[in-house]
């Protein structure tokens, strides 16, 4: 039990003391986990928007598809794409395997279909009767999809915050494709693994406490966005 | 606005510039966890332009990533698996760099219950008292070393007592330590753990006996196998670790004045840098 207070007060110690291997590691965490989110984002969005508003023959099949994915096991997304970047696999010759972006690819994998299958299901509570108004008011099929949009934003904005908490939380991948090398691909979730293997369990409580601190940030500024 | 784009570019302007060349290397958990690595690697920093980036697994997987490429080099410690990495064309150019012997270690309680010259003798009178052991099942070259020396001792270890953890040394070590158990363990971690008092394990037999010796070899990835392998960078790496600065350091890294290593070559001029 001692090493949770003992860790509680290093992580204070850590931020105030601006270790340099503790920085260069949330730093990672938080470029990692914000460029996936914005790829997934990007990618997610789309898919959840039409799957909610059109309809079309499959859609049910490919619904329960996209949520059976959400139980993909993020180890087994790592070993995919290791297989995929490996100097023997197809994108081998990128030499992109252990670098941050090969984390960021697993990533993506991770949180698209999150996004996905709840942007669909926040879309669909509020869909029909606001798009039937946008058109009604004589909106072309873009403007009333982005009417849609702006009436949930702060539900999207939440899906996104999700999926961002994910991801940094995520320990498989990053491990898996980036290698844990020191100061180059090594996260707080692969740092907190390491200090465990090595005995130091307060070290771990602490990188852990500033890692949830970076995603209590992330939560804040969305309460910021709203207020403008 | 502006705060948003300069965020933006402190995100994504790194991530762009991947360095060309970089030295991959993969080595094993006992080497990471006993700290050897970080002297070793900073003194490589200073003398070379090349960036090294170690990933740090168990021997198995370390020879895997070799095998498919993925590595340039491998610090490793199985003979046997080394010998087969070798045999299939996958490795070449083998240098033992260092060595060191495991060592069984055990509940303090139960410490004085076991007493021999010889070390399957250790392992006999555990299997037939069914004190737990913990066992790395992972492939790791402790776990290769393990299977060894039960065979030695002619016994097939099976039981409630035989518990295969799955896991690297130091979380096996604090497993052991939990359940009371008694386990082979590399030199290096057992007193990188007892020291920063993480276990209160005893060494049960600590002799140094040639059925315990741990050799740690580098092996370099055949180029004829991958074409994009940095055979000529990995080669100056490999040269370093047998040179006098690494084999220097090797040897006066110590834990509380006990040295974890032993370097293979004599190191012989005493003025060069170490701690």
């Amino acid at each position: 039990m001692g090493f949770l207070t003992e860790g509680f007060f290093s992580a204070i110690y850590l931020i105030f003391n601006l270790d340099y291997m503790v920085l260069s590691t949330a730093y990672t965490t938080i470029q990692v986990g914000f460029i996936s989110t914005i790829c997934a984002s990007l990618i997610g969005l789309p898919i959840g928007f039409s799957l909610a508003t059109f309809s079309f023959r499959g859609k049910k099949i490919l619904v329960l598809l996209i949520q059976t994915l959400l139980g993909l096991p993020t180890v087994v997304i790592g070993l995919i794409v290791y297989g995929f970047l490996s100097k023997k696999g197809p994108l081998g010759f990128m030499d992109l395997l252990f670098t941050p972006s090969a984390i960021v690819i697993g990533l993506v994998i991770l949180a698209t279909p999150i996004v996905i299958v709840f942007s669909y299901t926040t879309i669909k509570t509020v869909d029909s009767r606001v798009r039937e108004t946008a058109f009604s008011l004589g909106a072309s099929e873009l403007k009333a999809a982005w009417t849609v949009i702006c009436e949930i934003r702060y539900e999207i904005l939440a899906v996104i915050l999700a999926a961002f908490s994910r991801v940094s939380s995520e320990i498989g991948i990053a491990l898996m494709l980036g290698g844990n090398i020191k100061g180059f691909t090594r996260t707080l979730t692969t740092a907190i693994a390491l200090e465990s293997t090595k005995g130091e369990f307060a070290f771990g409580i602490a990188l852990s406490i500033i890692l949830l601190f970076i995603i209590l940030i992330a939560n804040l500024m969305s309460f910021v966005f709203r207020k403008l | 606005m502006q705060a948003v784009i300069l965020f933006l570019v402190l995100i994504f302007f790194p991530i762009s510039g991947v360095e060309a060349k970089r030295l991959k290397f993969a080595t094993t958990t006992s080497i990471a966890n006993s700290g050897i690595l970080s002297p070793l690697l900073s003194a490589y920093k200073k003398k070379q332009e090349i960036t090294v980036h170690a990933i740090i697994t168990g021997t198995g997987k370390a020879l895997e990533l070799g095998k498919h490429g993925d590595v340039d080099l491998v610090l490793t410690h199985a003979p046997k698996l080394e010998h087969l990495f070798i045999k299939n064309k996958y490795g070449i150019d083998k240098k033992e760099i260092m060595f060191n012997y495991f060592l069984v270690a055990g509940p303090p309680s139960k410490k004085p219950l076991l007493k021999s010259e010889k070390v399957v003798d250790i392992l006999k009178q555990i299997a037939k008292k069914k004190y737990s052991w913990i066992s790395r099942g992972d492939n790791s070259g402790t776990h290769v070393k393990e299977i060894e020396l039960w065979k030695n001792a002619k016994l097939n270890p099976l039981g409630k007592w035989y518990l295969s953890s799955g896991l690297g040394m130091g979380r096996s070590l604090i497993i052991a330590e939990e359940k009371n158990a008694f386990i082979l363990s590399d030199r290096g971690t057992y007193l990188s753990f007892l020291h920063r008092n993480k276990i209160n394990l005893r060494i049960v037999f600590g002799r140094k006996d040639k059925n315990l010796l741990n050799v740690y070899s580098v092996i370099q990835v055949n180029p004829i196998k991958h074409k994009n392998i940095l055979y000529n960078e990995a080669r100056k790496f490999s040269d370093f670790l047998l040179s006098n600065t690494a084999q220097c350091i090797i040897k006066k890294f110590k834990i509380k004045k006990v040295p974890l290593f032993y370097p293979v070559s004599l190191c012989t001029n005493n003025q060069s840098q170490g701690k």
